[in-house]
């Protein structure tokens, strides 16, 4: 009973000094918070005074390498003066121990494995635990209204889950906050980490899947899928390189910046109005395109397909050059998209002012064929190819399709997966192209790979401003 | 400082036992609830926003001490008195500074996104009773909020997923409407008066103690009794009707909620 009644103690000791409400009764209080909060003026003029230049660090807003550098730097250094704020006012905060949040510096960078605009991912190791873990830097430098509603989203989603099939957040941590960011820590979502990325394996021309193995593939994928549509979240980003490949052979699906959850599919009375501004652009659905707002999960499933086609393929099918091109690729590909089609597509203000190829006949299984062989194959991706999303197979349709259960049975994946010596990330995969091509092996990883026969990156960037442009594909298909 | 910092690694059970807080702070986040209450409702928040931004200014409140802050440390006397004056008419104290963050994050949480100037227009507004003018004062207001969100995330630390007990009372609620005679929600207010209990109960620090579906049963059985609505119940039964609700809830447990309910009106 001794610690509690103490701890009870010690709690309204300290409330004391920073609660306003008892500011009339005790100046001491009310000077605490002043010197906290309210001294505006004076920093003004502080901040006026203090020599611009030569004492500021060199890159303010980057985070400290580790933690405690962060911690070492602030006592004699002068504060960092920007143009209306200083920060000096945070330190009280920077060197307090946060018992709820680990520590940035619990974690031992190793190395780069992806980059975007969405942030940076790194491979860490916990010192603690000895466990490999995958960091990933949530992106806060344009921030006007703080911490980004998509982390949380992220954070919100992913703890909630719990499927082999899904990729597991094991915690957060924070980096110090000290002048050298500008009193704002920085925050890692700590993930497991996967060995590859399904892009880095396609890419890598020695990796060859067997029949089975693509099989294993695709139900996992779907199996994911299930499992996160029933949980009421459409994910919004379904491309090869968010679909990550243990040295076990279990895929998962990652990159959940663009996901959210639904409580309701819409109906004719109350509809969603979701931004359409997601998916990347290869990987997007018809009714995206066209402007609905009120889809759902169908639009992963779409991007399943294009997904499951790329395990043949190897490089993605629709390549489209902007959202026009993509319409007219999709038309090409899966027939005229018209109102007998997809009757919705007369309710939707955007698809008017487009002009939609007329008159091309839907043969999907036709224009697959040199590459896929399997019918059973070609006729799962014919059913999930369909412009309508309502007549567009769901996840647990999908995985019931006799595809994946007639031989050859769906085949563990772990053998072929420990055979792999190396790490297949699409960031990686591109950045040693790279290097090969620069003929420089000491050339750093270039923040925004543009190898050679892709579309160009603006074009690609079009339609989803947040979405890094990656990739790294050989060939088109179409 | 120390010893609060050893107690903090097992923080969670230590706190779930703590002794309801002395009355003093008990008014002092009293009038911070109330604040975020109605600025959430000058915001046109949804109940489970304000609902969200309360239990996080708890948390916050019971964390800070596990932390340890002690802001009296960053005191400089020299010039308390020059700010003293300033601080009756510009900006916000730093508990209506943490609560307006508190907001933020609650909005951002619960898919009710505010606009950043509307929040600080409608914090400034309330606390000062009079509309907030200077552009500078926004900025610097703007800059403290955002680098507190981060600092209240990082106190929290994102551990609990912070389920609220509405929908357990609208499931309980909806229960035993069928369990009462057909008119007894006719005649008596009880959706009404257990939603006000349930706004009422976030004034209470025990929000963040106890389980969701604890406080919506307490609540359930406030104002059935307010109402002196007898449950019809087996009289040889020795478990109380509530078990059928909440299995897990010991009666003497849902007397001290039942309590704790009763201690915000006294």
């Amino acid at each position: 009973m001794d610690p509690q009644a103490s701890g009870g103690d010690g709690k309204s000791r300290k409330r004391k000094s920073v609660s306003p409400a008892r500011n009339e009764s005790s100046s001491s209080s009310q000077s605490s918070r002043n010197s906290f909060f309210k001294t505006h003026d004076r920093e003004y003029v502080n901040s006026r005074d203090a020599p611009p230049g030569p004492s500021r660090p060199p890159q303010n807003n980057a985070p400290p390498q580790n933690g405690s550098s962060a911690n070492s730097a602030a006592p004699g250094q002068r504060p960092n003066p920007p143009s209306n704020t200083n920060f000096e006012k945070y330190k009280s905060l920077s060197d307090i121990t946060y018992p709820f949040m680990t520590d940035f510096s619990e974690y031992e960078r190793c190395g780069k494995i992806g980059q975007g605009t969405f942030g940076e991912v790194f491979k860490a190791k916990c010192k603690k635990t000895n466990r490999t873990v995958a960091l990933k830097k949530i992106l806060m430098e344009n921030e006007k209204e703080g911490f980004p509603i998509t982390a949380l989203r992220e954070i919100k989603i992913l703890y909630a889950f719990d499927n082999e099939n899904v990729v597991k957040l094991l915690d957060i941590c924070s980096s110090k906050a000290s002048n050298f960011n500008r009193y704002k820590s920085t925050f890692y979502l700590v993930f497991e980490f996967c060995e590859h990325d399904l892009a880095g394996l396609l890419s890598n021309k020695a990796v060859k899947f067997k029949e089975g193995e693509t099989k294993k593939l695709m139900q996992q994928l779907l199996n994911g899928l299930f499992y996160i549509h029933t949980g009421k979240v459409l994910h919004r980003d379904m491309k090869t390189s968010n679909i990550l490949i243990n040295r076990d052979g279990i895929l998962k699906i990652a990159d959940f910046g663009l996901a959210r959850a639904f409580s309701h599919l819409g109906t004719k009375e109350k509809p969603n109005r979701f931004t359409n501004r997601v998916v990347t652009l290869w990987y997007r659905p018809p009714e995206l395109l066209l402007g609905e707002r009120n889809y759902t999960p169908a639009i992963d499933i779409w991007g399943a397909g294009c997904i499951m086609c790329e395990l043949w393929t190897r490089s993605p099918i629709l390549q489209g050059q902007n959202e026009q091109h993509q319409l007219q690729l999709i038309g090409t590909f899966c027939g005229s998209i018209t109102p007998e089609v997809y009757p919705d597509i007369v309710n939707l203000e955007p698809a008017k002012h487009l002009s939609l190829p007329q008159n091309i006949k839907r043969d999907v299984k036709k224009s697959l064929e040199k590459h896929i062989k399997d019918p059973l194959a070609l006729d799962l991706l014919d059913k999930i190819f369909v412009v309508d999303p309502s007549k567009r197979l769901d996840a647990d349709g999908a995985l019931n399709h006799d595809y994946f259960w007639e031989d050859p049975m769906p085949q563990d994946l772990a053998p072929k997966m420990r055979s792999l010596t190396q790490s297949n990330f699409e960031f990686t995969a591109s950045a040693s192209r790279q290097t090969q091509q620069a003929n420089a092996p000491a050339h750093p990883p270039h923040p925004h790979p543009a190898p050679g026969n892709r579309a160009p990156v603006h074009n690609l960037n079009h339609g989803r401003p947040d979405a890094g442009v990656k990739g790294f594909f050989a060939d088109r298909v179409f | 400082m120390e010893a609060s910092s050893t107690s903090g690694s097992d923080n969670g059970q230590a706190r779930s036992v703590m002794l309801p807080q002395p009355t003093e702070s008990h008014l002092v986040s009293r009038s911070i609830i109330l604040f975020i209450q109605e600025s959430g409702m000058m915001l046109e928040a949804k109940e489970l926003t304000v609902a969200m931004a309360t239990l996080l200014f708890h948390t916050y409140a019971n964390a800070h001490d596990v932390v340890g802050i002690d802001l009296e440390e960053s005191t400089e006397p020299s010039n308390a008195s020059a700010a003293k004056e300033e601080t009756k008419t510009r900006g916000l104290p730093n508990d209506q500074m943490v609560a307006a963050a508190c907001l933020l994050l609650a909005g951002k949480m619960e898919e009710n996104h505010f606009n950043i100037r509307k929040l600080i227009n409608v914090a400034y507004k309330t606390h000062h009773k009079e509309e907030l003018r200077d552009i500078n004062e926004y900025y610097s207001l703007r800059g403290d909020l955002l680098a507190l969100e981060l600092w209240l995330l990082r106190i929290i630390g994102f551990r609990s997923n912070f389920a609220h007990p509405h929908k357990y009372l609208v499931c309980y609620l909806k229960a035993v409407k069928d369990w009462l005679p057909p008119d007894t929600f006719a005649r008596h207010p009880l959706v009404t008066l257990s939603w006000c209990l349930m706004r009422d109960a976030y004034l209470s620090e025990m929000v963040v103690r106890e389980k969701p579906e604890h406080i919506a049963v307490a609540v359930l059985v406030c104002s059935l009794r307010l109402c002196k609505v007898v449950v019809p119940e087996e009289s040889r039964s020795d478990r109380h009707w509530t078990k059928g609700l909440c299995a897990d809830l010991a009666s003497a447990q849902l007397d001290n909620i039942v309590n704790a309910l009763m201690d915000i009106y006294s």
